[in-house]
């Protein structure tokens, strides 16, 4: 028997786990082996410390199972703590949000979505406003935008369903004579 | 020969899987029943690791009630008193370790403020080297104790609860073997192991 195997069974002794057989062989080394008695002997006293600082808090076990009690109770009273609320109210809130979003781009893609049919070209319009400048004798910029007609009547608008306004563009004005020159070239 | 360990009681262990059940189920007074059986042993072993009554007695509380909340999640509810054990260990090992962090101290410095035997706080602080709680300890000498627990501290932590739980505090191997989620073979080579280091650190003192 090794060494460690002779320890483990002394370990196991004070364990009170060791089989009938182990037992048998621990006394056998025991009775002829004086370095496994002093062996035995070191870990009697340590067994002896082991066992003289086991606890033994004085609780009133009554007591302590009515608290443990009580305190069940009280989760089950209040499936929601107060405290719960500072988590519970940004979550409340992201969620009330992600359903506004949903919502908006619903409503947005039906918008994009509505097809409009070709508009009457004839009720399409230029507006140009040139330079305030009693005749053109350079190259001038213009604005230029596309809307609804400005003579365009209620009942007129009402066989239309989409008008879009161009954003303002520019033109190039050259005087005629002029060699055409586009300076946003 | 060696002292004889509470038996692993097979009737307690069927009482202790129709409780749980029926806790599940509802019955309040079949988890009260439970909160009776172990809630000694537990705050022992609560007590043990963290040298403070008051403490040991919150983290029971807060272990049982983690057992309450979980119960459905037990996937062998024979085995609820190692379960419990487990949640106790754990809580109390964070317990200690936050205490380390927020104080830097020791064991032997912690005085809290204890509860008297109907929970109500004293102001006088007790810890396990003061002996007063537990006559045999009285008699360890209080400088063996202080030794013994700084011996603890060192060894690994599933040696160090094997020691605690089986050894010192005596608890059935199974349970034991429960809560440290191994086998009762292992926790035999983990006491052994537990016992040869503490020999070694100890070796002035015995």
């Amino acid at each position: 028997m090794t060494h460690d195997e002779l320890e483990f069974l002394i370990s196991q002794h004070f364990d009170g786990t060791l089989r009938a057989d182990e037992v048998e062989k621990l006394h056998t080394a025991l009775e002829s082996d004086a370095s496994a008695k002093a062996l035995f002997h070191e870990h009697a006293r340590l067994n002896t410390v082991l066992k003289s600082s086991k606890a033994q808090p004085d609780i009133d076990a009554d007591w302590l199972s009515a608290e443990i009690a009580g305190s069940i109770d009280d989760v089950n009273a209040r499936p929601m703590r107060i405290s719960s609320w500072p988590v519970i109210m940004p979550m409340a809130a992201a969620a009330m949000l992600i359903v506004g979003l949903t919502l908006g781009i619903i409503f947005l893609r039906d918008g994009t979505e509505t097809t409009v049919g070709p508009t009457n070209g004839a009720l399409a319009s230029a507006q140009i406003s040139l330079p305030d400048a009693p005749s053109i004798t350079h190259d001038a910029v213009a604005n230029v935008s596309v809307g609804v007609p400005a003579n365009m009547t209620p009942a007129m608008m009402t066989t239309l369903f989409f008008a879009q306004e161009r954003p303002a563009g520019r033109v190039v004005i050259t005087p005629a004579g002029h060699d055409r020159h586009d300076p946003f070239d | 020969m060696g002292h004889e360990h509470q038996s692993d009681s097979s009737a307690e262990s069927v009482a202790d899987e129709a409780l749980v059940r029926e806790a599940i189920e509802g019955d309040r007074t079949a988890f009260d029943s439970l909160v009776r059986r172990y809630q000694t042993p537990a705050v022992a072993v609560s007590y043990r690791l963290l040298g403070n009554r008051a403490d040991a007695v919150e983290i029971v509380q807060d272990a049982f009630l983690k057992a309450f909340k979980g119960l459905s999640t037990l996937e062998r509810p024979e085995a609820f008193g190692g379960w419990l054990m487990r949640i106790v260990s754990n809580l109390s090992l964070n317990r200690r370790r936050g205490r380390h962090l927020r104080k830097g101290a020791s064991l032997e410095d912690d005085e809290g403020n204890p509860i008297d035997a109907r929970g109500a706080t004293t102001t006088s602080g007790e810890s396990l080297q003061s002996g007063s709680l537990d006559p045999s300890r009285a008699a360890m000498g209080k400088e063996l104790g202080a030794q013994l627990e700084k011996a603890l501290q060192q060894l690994p932590e599933k040696q160090r609860l094997a020691i605690v739980m089986f050894t010192i505090q005596e608890l059935p191997q199974r349970q034991v073997a429960e809560a440290l989620d191994c086998s009762v073979e292992a926790v035999k080579w983990h006491v052994f192991q537990g016992r040869k280091k503490l020999k070694e650190l100890l070796k002035d003192h015995l």
